[in-house]
């Protein structure tokens, strides 16, 4: 039939990568700021951005030429232990990236909406929402981002932009731009945030047109890049350096000191905190849904329908994200798990992919 | 029961013996030609057929002319029709012939001729074609869906006058034996969307279908969704306008509405004169009906979150009237809003219920007085009377009256949810919503096209969703249509 095919257009894959990326870049990236001019902080931004880019590139490059599942390719070129061992650090990348999406979730919801609501019941609210996003499936992931991707992205747009009339050129102006280690430091911190990407190759399968692949990753990397430094300018425009510092979450302050001219409510904080979150809940399903991915292709797909799966990655997810206990933990968690460990070796891994696919391919 | 005997007194004794304990069916013996030497008999649902012996109706006249005729040239004028009777059919088996009784024709037994014949009579009394009562329009016809499946299929055929117009008619239900019929456009249909209708209409046996509701809901593909998966529409403008979009329309005996498949959100939220005025005033309409839909659904539980949870949000001096306008109000918000709720879902199911002119007097007794009545009792604050109103004002601009029920009982959720989370709670109701509508399908096609899966057919029903684009941009049929014929118009010079 027309819908039920199991296959996903490059329009919705694009804006799938979007959605799964940006709440959590946009929320985690401007507190790398530390210790750092407003300068050479735009710098190391670009600087990962563009490290980001590049390495979608390459993941679009190998999907594209990916006949079979990721699985089965991985094996093919580099054995099968060595594709079980790379699955098992998608899978520990999924669970830290869901882990602090939803801790993410819960500090952030508890701070600026419902200060007088546990952080473990609106935990627990979006772990629900994950496991009923990821019951449906990736067609009905990727329908839900296209629509929640106008739906959120553009008033976010709009806010971004009347936030951005109180910025201080002044404040854009001062410090050097210097690539010095720190910056280097915070260009790979920026590259950690984008680092999963490699965990679309598992979606090649199921994409339609996937000589486009590698086109659309690039696109949705600009996409999210751009929107990211645009926000941190505003952010360093309109709080200053030391502002952007001593802020624990600067662009959800940025945006609610937006003024709308004639408009009805007299804070956007709760408003925009609310879009926010609603862009974080997808990415928390994204998460959910490659955990379940990959538990069934180490553990195989067993005789039910996956409920039974989904509610037990859901209370894994959960779990985990309790034992961390507060925000500030899990995100240690994720920078020593996924930025020491599980990115680099997925990253080498990828391009390990990768050269073997272009050398086999110049051999013919 | 096998076939028809050329003996009639064994034809005779079988239908006694089918028909025994069934008053309203009539058994007519009589003899036939000049010197009334042939033997028939006639039988007939009493008020289903016309007076026999009236010069007006088919079978009178039919009757009268063999009263008339010599008995040797009786079965030639049967075998070949020589009379010109138009409705008629010979019928083989005893089965064929107590359907074709049954369906309110009268059907004619002949001695020495194995054959019955089926005559067309004035059939079942109906409601006849009378004006749309719940899709009105400013613009179109005016007309509406009767009751019975041949005039419907007939108001489809007067505005798609074409023979690849077809019409396939199936019987459904053990003992009511309802007959339906799907309509389509051959070349525009897509085929499997029609095996999969055939198919699914294959899948149930079931007693009775006395409404097309029953095969709604005996055939959607998610049973559980509150969300209809066929459009119903009392229009034939519609249903037209359906087939030439390469959709099938389901119509159904006893029925006043005729159902189209596949259904999207999107064309739920579509009139028939959308069609027929200017594509500006139609999008901002749309946008209208749109918004109606996310009050009804989120106004009760924003009101509820603002006031509970992020009273920051409003303007000071509003919050002050709110709190003053609540002062004295024993109930917390949330109790006060289910209560006018509450109170309004009664009003509205009391009113539909009563007879016509007390019905709509109920309504404004119920709005006015009572709403009145209420605020001066300090039951309920005079804003929240407000936000009940505007929110049913909402539902009452959604078109589709399962969409708009469907919506009425999603308010409750979010109600809930907003009293647990707050604003939260919308972007979560609204979000398990879509998540729900993302995997919501009927017949294979997805729910949320053209929002989802856009690009799939871009210049089909992209063009004719929340805005319309003018008549002439919008040459292309939507994604369900045949993918051969997808073109639909076609300015000259192009």
């Amino acid at each position: 039939m027309i819908s039920e095919n199991q296959k996903i257009s490059q329009r919705q894959f694009g804006r799938m990568v979007v959605m799964d990326w940006l709440a959590k870049a946009a929320l985690l990236l401007p507190g790398f700021a530390e210790n750092e001019s407003g300068r050479s902080f735009i710098l190391s931004l670009i600087a990962g951005v563009s490290l980001a880019v590049a390495y979608a590139w390459v993941v679009g490059w190998t999907a594209r030429h990916m006949e079979q599942g990721m699985y089965a390719y991985t094996a093919e070129r580099l054995g099968g232990g060595c594709a079980k061992v790379l699955m098992l650090f998608y899978f520990c990348y999924a669970l830290m990236n869901s882990v602090l999406l939803v801790r993410l979730f819960g500090v952030v919801a508890q701070v600026f909406v419902l200060p007088e609501m546990s952080q473990s019941v609106l935990m627990a609210a979006v772990v629900l929402g994950g496991v009923y996003i990821i019951s449906g499936g990736l067609e009905v992931r990727a329908r839900v981002s296209e629509v929640l991707f106008s739906a959120l992205l553009y008033p976010l747009l709009f806010l971004l932009v009347c936030a951005a009339f109180s910025t201080e050129s002044g404040y854009l102006g001062t410090g050097r731009a210097e690539f010095s280690m720190q910056t280097a430091k915070h260009g790979l911190q920026t590259f950690i945030a984008f680092g999963g990407t490699g965990i679309f190759l598992f979606l090649g399968p199921s994409l339609n047109k996937r000589e486009n692949t590698g086109r659309t990753l690039v696109r949705a990397a600009i996409v999210t890049g751009v929107s990211v430094l645009a926000l941190c300018l505003a952010s360093i425009g309109s709080f200053g350096e030391s502002g952007m510092r001593a802020l624990p979450w600067p662009a959800i302050t940025l945006m609610s000191s937006a003024v709308i001219p004639g408009s009805f409510f007299q804070r956007w904080d709760v408003v925009f905190t609310g879009l926010m979150l609603a862009t974080l809940f997808p990415a928390v399903g994204a998460g959910m849904y490659y955990l379940k991915f990959l538990s069934e292709g180490l553990m195989g797909k067993g005789k039910n329908r996956g409920g039974g799966r989904n509610i037990g990655i859901g209370f894994l997810v959960y779990l985990f994200a309790l034992w961390c206990g507060t925000y500030d933990t899990a995100f240690r968690v994720f920078t020593v798990v996924n930025g020491y460990v599980c990115v680099p070796i997925l990253v080498i891994f990828t391009l390990t992919l990768a050269i073997v696919e272009c050398a086999g391919r110049r051999r013919g | 029961m096998g076939d028809i005997s050329t003996d009639l007194k064994q034809n005779e004794k079988r239908v006694r013996e089918m028909i025994e304990g069934c008053d309203d069916i009539l058994f007519r013996p009589m003899k036939l030609g000049k010197n009334k030497e042939i033997s028939c008999f006639l039988i007939y649902i009493e008020v289903a057929a016309s007076n026999m012996m009236l010069e007006d109706s088919v079978i009178g006249k039919m009757l009268n002319h063999m009263w008339e005729m010599d008995e040797s040239g009786i079965q030639k004028a049967i075998e070949e029709n020589s009379l010109g009777v138009s409705d008629t059919k010979e019928l083989v088996s005893m089965d064929e012939a107590m359907a074709a009784m049954l369906a309110g024709n009268v059907v004619l037994f002949v001695d020495y001729f194995d054959k019955a014949i089926k005559i067309g009579s004035k059939g079942y009394p109906g409601t006849g074609v009378m004006k749309a009562d719940s899709e009105k329009v400013l613009r179109g016809s005016k007309e509406a869906f009767s009751e019975s499946v041949k005039v419907n299929t007939a108001l489809i055929r007067k505005r798609v006058r074409d023979t690849a117009l077809k019409v396939k008619e199936t019987p459904l239900g053990k003992y009511s034996n309802t007959m339906c019929a799907m309509v389509y456009v051959d070349g525009l249909v897509y085929p499997p969307i029609l095996e999969n209708l055939e198919k699914r209409l294959e899948d149930f046996e079931i007693d009775g279908v006395l409404d097309g509701g029953v095969i709604e809901h005996l055939t959607a593909d998610l049973k559980y969704s509150p969300f209809p998966q066929y459009q119903a529409t009392e229009r034939p403008d519609r249903a037209a306008m359906a087939v030439l979009e390469g959709r099938v329309v389901l119509v159904c005996d006893n029925s006043p509405e005729a159902l189209v498949l596949p259904a999207t959100c999107n064309s739920l939220f579509q009139t028939s004169d959308d069609y027929y005025r200017h594509f500006a005033i139609v999008s901002f309409l749309r946008i209208i009906r749109y918004m109606g839909a996310f009050l009804a659904v989120s106004l009760p539980g924003l009101y509820l979150a603002a006031v509970n949870f992020h009273t920051q949000l409003l303007p000071t001096n509003l919050i002050f009237s709110l709190a003053e306008a609540r002062e004295g109000v024993p109930f917390p918000a949330l109790v006060e809003v289910l209560l006018l709720e509450l109170s309004f879902e009664l009003l509205r199911e009391a009113g539909l219920r009563m007879p016509g002119p007390i019905g709509n007097t109920i309504g404004i007794v119920g709005g006015l007085i009572i709403g009145q009545a209420a605020v001066s009792a300090n039951i309920v604050s005079p804003v929240v009377v407000v936000v009940v109103a505007l929110t049913a004002l909402g539902s009452f601009a959604v078109p589709n009256e399962e969409l708009s029920e469907a919506l009425r009982l999603l308010k409750y959720l979010m109600l809930v949810l907003c009293a647990g989370f707050g604003i939260l709670g919308i972007m979560f109701g609204w979000l398990l919503v879509l998540i729900h509508l993302a995997g919501l399908k009927s017949f294979g096609v997805s729910y949320l096209m053209p929002f989802a899966g856009k690009d799939a057919n871009p210049e089909g029903e992209a063009r004719d969703s929340i805005l319309r684009a003018p008549l002439s941009r919008m040459w292309k049929r939507p994604l369900f249509a045949r993918r051969q014929n997808r073109r639909r118009m076609r300015m000259k010079g192009e």
